[in-house]
């Protein structure tokens, strides 16, 4: 059984490289969605509070909720990462399965 | 051995496919479908208050009632979303959200009867940005290779 460890290097950089090109920009696009909105949300509310359409206590609360919406931000991109990990992992996997299964067949 | 080759043959492959990974569940259509349902009545609930909340200063007996049967029909929906989140093995982020929905917003604003006017438009669009997380989280368990 022989495996060239150069074939098997690049591959497996190639493989990983795909795979995560895959999945990184649907990250990278929401990230960018959520701070947009972020920024929307604290103008409205800074206009509102200094148009003294609200109170300083009412800010405080609205300032509480989006912190409660950056965290469920957070974690809705928490799971998409582990989602882009899990699948350049296994990619890796298959890639390795693939080549010794190949070796394996040359050899016999 | 031409026989230990071709055993190998069969067990690497089995032996490598084990080590497959598997760190977040399974895609739910069903539960991907329950989030766009929910959200879809929370901005129906918020579309149609504002509209009454601008047309009058008080809300009627009779317009509470309507409303208040309104919250707890999504409060029950919001918990049940919640309930099935929490029964899904490897899904520890998407009920995290489904909870701080229904807890830390839905269950604190209670239905925004008396809540300023001038929020109501951004306690709306909270939603739709908390209901847009919650849906990513299971829409994105669809791309798992």
């Amino acid at each position: 059984m022989d495996l060239n460890i150069d074939e098997l290097k690049t591959g497996l950089a190639s493989t990983l490289k795909d795979s995560l090109n895959a999945d990184l920009p649907a990250i990278k696009e929401y990230g960018e969605k959520i701070i947009e909105e972020e920024k929307e949300t604290l103008e409205t509310l800074g206009q509102l509070l200094l148009s003294g359409q609200i109170t300083a206590d009412e800010m405080k609360s609205q300032l509480e909720d989006e912190k409660v919406t950056i965290e469920n931000q957070v974690r809705a991109i928490q799971v998409m990462s582990t989602v882009a990990l899990q699948n350049a992992t296994n990619a890796v996997i298959k890639f390795l399965q693939d080549a010794v299964v190949k070796a394996v067949q040359a050899a016999i | 051995m031409r026989t230990n080759k071709l055993t190998l043959l069969l067990v690497f492959p089995l032996i490598l496919s084990g080590c497959l990974q598997k760190w977040v569940a399974d895609y739910n259509a069903d539960v991907a479908n329950e989030i766009v349902e929910a959200a879809k009545k929370v901005d129906a609930y918020y579309a149609e208050l504002i509209e009454v909340r601008d047309s009058t200063a008080t809300l009627s007996d009779q317009q509470v009632t309507s409303f208040t049967a309104k919250y707890k029909a999504i409060d029950n929906l919001l918990y049940g979303l919640y309930l099935k989140n929490q029964s899904r093995p490897l899904n520890d982020q998407s009920t995290a959200i489904s909870k701080s929905i229904l807890e830390n917003l839905w269950r604190k604003y209670k239905g925004d009867l008396t809540t300023n006017k001038a929020l109501l438009p951004v306690n709306r669009q909270r939603f739709t940005r908390n209901f847009e997380a919650l849906l990513k989280s299971e829409t994105v368990k669809e791309d798992q290779r």
